[in-house]
């Protein structure tokens, strides 16, 4: 196998990998402020590729649509945990967990209802299409934009965390809410604001992947699944975990495609069942 | 007959913190033991120690002789060592009479998968007549949720003795009640103390002072003092540490 | 473990009920395919009855939430589907062949699922499915990938030379009622017995569970390896209904189908299943035949669902053993025992 296969191989896989980073840290967000296992977050990420789609195609400008989709994603997610999730956290996880699961229910077949089965078109925008000479091969420009936009999610997700009075409750929410609240932070509005985040999130990774592998209503089912395994391996609530393992994973399913493709998603699986019996709080997680 | 419980260099680290610290117990069959500390002396740690719920990280446990270091709570439990806990675990939404049963009926029946547990008269009987020793014969249909506070651990108590343990490992079993009820729950744990071995771990002077035969005191995870009542509210050491500037 | 569960005093002696219940399920599944406009539906809501039975003892009784019990259900169709194209169809064979395999499976994956608790253990669960879900759909030789199963002979009941084929729906609704009933009652007693409470005192609270002497882990695996029997045996009744295996039997989103008819139909409580089972066919068939709706019936169910989590948490069935309790409250009395 010559090198330049295996470099081929290896960025084929970080790109797939970047898309599940940012996904995932947004499901881990949610996980760690909010303790939740969001299963909506897969009908989120389609969502956003619905809605970026629809953007691009009404008013062809493709970097509108990369900020519709977080940004309306955000404001629902916040209608959801205000209006259903939030009411039922004296309740216990397994609630929220059948909450999160009804809500994606309801939002994909919500979308085959208004919009059918079928999705809407959603190309490469034109400035962002070909190839480009990365010297051991050609490679889409389209995929080295999505890395760029991973990387500047990340950078733009660790300032707000770190760097910003709303990142810091959220952060001391996520370490003890009663303390967090008793300082007179409302944490209605932060558990609100880390939930429209974490979805929002899911959205933009959504309107990324959408010109990669199409729109269609069950395109979050697996994506869903994949975070989860992600987000496990990583560390539930760590945005370093998210990252990680994202890339090590895309790399990993890569690189098995290649050699043992019939194991392409069992080993993603088997990833995730290894951390859980060795190692349950992932790679940087902190419990 | 020996020490029914004893430790040797019992400790119990979390991180570089030793929670507990080169503990040496040794209880006597039948003995009334109080232990006394101020916060953080390790003394909830050292109870859930005795008891299997945490594995120490040096020293060794033996019960009637035998070797129990490390074995998980359930092995001590049917053994004989059974603690109630701090926050009260009861089963909330089974009715009390239920809670007492389930454990009268004890983990070797577990394999049972036919006989209807409503006919088996005398783990029911049995049941009843612990509810009735703690006083809550009449809410024996209630959920254990509906209980207040002060009943509920009547509950847990009773759960403990439906074990028939021969140590009882008591982890605050007064806190929370109110005056009355921590008279009744005085009465009761002495009549349940009188052929037990029993461990109480408790702030509240007035409850160790009357119930308890002997003290220990813990500072820090160690020992710091132990005898009679008298003997550990005449000492210095133990007024300084742990009763503060304030007599009693 | 905060789950809404409604519960009943065990060991209050309520013999009418002993008799009553036996005589009323009978009733009710005569009645069934009488009431229903077609064999076929009466058979599926018996199918995901069974599916949720054995969900329910596992989440509802013993408090752990799997979301990957499509697993069982899907090994149990595929055993049966298997056999039956290679072997024989004779259900005498193929439904304790399926029962044995799902029981299995559910030792091993209980054994290390069961080694973590809370969202951990679910997520294990949910690994496994996928797990299985993506082995099914390579190993295409063995399980037709994509496509399935076809070509399933006609399950029959086989003794020697008396057979009877299970060709219509009818038939096969006979052998299901015959299946639920036994089940039903079978449960019944089991929830009523030391092993039953044992794993309800669990649910409730597992450390004091184990406080008292009970060997948790042990008992967690034996409530899922019976959970997985049940479940597989639904998978396997399922493929003499349809004569086909797909591979969705295997997703993650079958296993919520089984969280949502026990929710729905109340967690916890022994009809729960049944009543779910028959409000989400039931409903399915209503809504899909609505023109407008047709395939598009899963968004009802899944608002009917959040309905349900905000407003009866209890589910139905749940809600109405509450009610029928209020009215049955007991007065306590001091003296004599009550039984």
């Amino acid at each position: 196998m010559s090198a330049q296969a295996l470099l081929l191989q290896l960025v084929t896989g970080v790109v797939v990998g970047a898309i599940w980073v940012i996904v995932a840290i947004g499901l881990s967000l949610i996980f760690g402020i909010l303790r939740i296992v969001n299963f909506a977050h897969g009908a989120f990420y389609m969502l956003g590729a619905y809605l970026a789609a629809f953007a691009v195609g009404w008013t062809g400008h493709f970097w509108l649509a990369l900020l519709v989709a977080p940004l309306s994603m955000a404001a629902l997610g916040v209608l959801v945990e205000r209006g259903l999730v939030g009411r039922l956290y004296g309740r216990g996880l397994v609630y929220s967990v059948l909450a999160t699961y009804a809500v994606s229910l309801v939002i994909i077949e919500g979308v085959k209802i208004l919009w059918g089965t079928v999705g809407p078109q959603f190309r490469v925008p034109a400035e962002l299409a070909g190839m480009v000479n990365l010297g051991f091969s050609f490679f889409p420009k389209y995929r080295l934009f999505v890395l760029l936009a991973t990387a500047l999610t990340v950078l733009g997700m660790w300032w707000w965390l770190y760097r910003t009075p709303m990142g810091l409750f959220i952060r001391a929410a996520s370490q003890d809410p009663l303390m967090t609240q008793a300082l007179g932070v409302d944490i209605s509005r932060v558990l609100a604001g880390a939930f429209g985040a974490g979805v929002a999130l899911a959205g933009l990774g959504g309107a990324l992947a959408g010109p990669l592998r199409g729109v269609f209503p069950e395109m979050g089912l697996d994506i869903l699944v994949e975070s989860f395994v992600v987000v496990v391996i990583g560390g539930m609530g760590s945005l370093l975990g998210a990252v990680v393992a994202g890339l090590l994973v895309g790399v990993v399913q890569s690189f098995t495609f290649l050699w043992a493709p019939v194991f392409a998603h069992v080993v993603l699986f088997l990833l995730m069942i290894a951390t859980l019996l060795v190692r349950p709080q992932g790679l940087f997680g902190t419990e | 007959m020996g020490p029914v419980l004893l430790t040797e260099r019992l400790s119990r680290r979390f991180g570089s913190l030793a929670a507990v610290d080169e503990v040496d117990l040794a209880l006597q069959p039948g003995e009334i033991r109080g232990i006394i500390g101020p916060n953080g002396a390790g003394k909830s740690t050292l109870l859930r120690l005795l008891a299997g719920e945490i594995r120490p990280s040096a020293g060794r446990i033996l019960y009637r002789g035998q070797d129990v270091t490390g074995r998980p709570m359930y092995d001590l439990a049917r053994r004989g060592i059974v603690k109630s806990f701090q926050i009260t675990q009861v089963f909330p939404n089974l009715t009390c009479l239920e809670n007492v049963r389930v454990v009268v009926q004890g983990p070797g029946r577990a394999w049972n998968f036919w006989q209807p547990v409503d006919l088996d008269r005398s783990t029911l009987e049995r049941a009843q007549a612990l509810l009735a020793q703690v006083g809550l014969y009449g809410k024996r249909d209630l959920p254990a949720h509906a209980l207040s506070h002060g009943e509920q651990r009547h509950l847990e108590l009773a759960m403990a003795l439906a074990t028939d343990p021969e140590v009882l490992l008591l982890d605050e079993p007064t806190a929370g009640m109110s005056a009355e009820e921590i008279q009744s729950t005085m009465k009761l744990l002495q009549e349940v103390a009188r052929e037990r071995t029993v461990v109480i771990v408790e702030h509240k002077m007035p409850v160790i002072m009357n119930l308890c035969q002997r003290i220990t005191v813990l500072h820090f995870g160690r020992i710091l003092a132990e005898g009679t009542p008298e003997e550990i509210q005449a000492s210095e050491e133990v007024q300084a540490v742990y009763l503060g500037r304030a007599r009693g | 473990m905060e789950l809404k569960v409604s519960s009943q005093p065990l060991t209050a002696r309520r013999p009418l009920e002993a008799v009553f219940f036996p005589v009323a399920l009978a009733a009710f599944l005569v009645l069934l395919p009488v009431v229903l406009p077609y064999e076929a539906l009466a058979a599926q809501i018996l199918v995901y009855a069974l599916y949720g039975l054995g969900y329910n003892l596992l989440f509802g009784y013993t408090g752990l939430l799997s979301f990957g019990h499509a697993a069982f259900f899907g090994l149990g169709s595929y055993t049966a589907g298997l056999l039956a194209r290679k072997l024989t169809a004779n259900v005498l064979w193929t439904l304790p062949a399926a029962i044995g395999v799902g029981a299995v499976g559910g030792a091993v994956v209980g054994f290390f699922c069961l080694r973590r608790r809370g969202d951990y253990f679910s997520l294990m669960t949910l690994a496994f499915g996928q797990l299985l879900y993506f082995i099914a759909h390579q190993w295409r030789e063995v399980t037709g990938g994509d496509d399935g199963l076809r070509g399933i002979p006609v399950a029959h009941v086989q003794v020697g030379p008396w057979a009877y084929g299970l060709e219509s729906s009818r038939d096969v609704y006979l052998l299901l009622a015959l299946l639920t009933f036994g089940a039903f009652l079978g449960f019944r007693r089991l929830l009523r017995s030391p092993f039953g409470t044992a794993l309800q005192a669990i649910r409730e609270n597992e450390l004091r569970a184990e406080a008292v002497g009970y060997d948790t882990f042990r008992l967690k695996l034996w409530a899922f390896v019976l959970s997985a029997a049940v479940s597989s045996a639904a998978g396997a009744l399922n493929v003499y209904l349809l004569k086909f295996v797909g591979l969705n039997s295997l997703h993650w989103t079958t296993s919520g189908y089984a969280v949502l008819i026990t929710i729905l139909g109340g967690a916890g409580t022994l009809l729960g299943p049944l009543v779910g089972a028959l409000a989400f066919v039931g409903l399915q068939d209503v809504l899909s035949a609505i023109p407008a709706i047709v395939d598009r019936w899963p968004f009802f169910v899944g608002l009917l669902f959040i309905v349900c989590v905000l407003v009866f948490p209890y589910g139905i069935w749940g809600t109405v053993e509450r009610v029928q309790a209020r009215f049955r409250k007991q007065a306590p009395a001091l003296g004599g025992s009550e039984g």
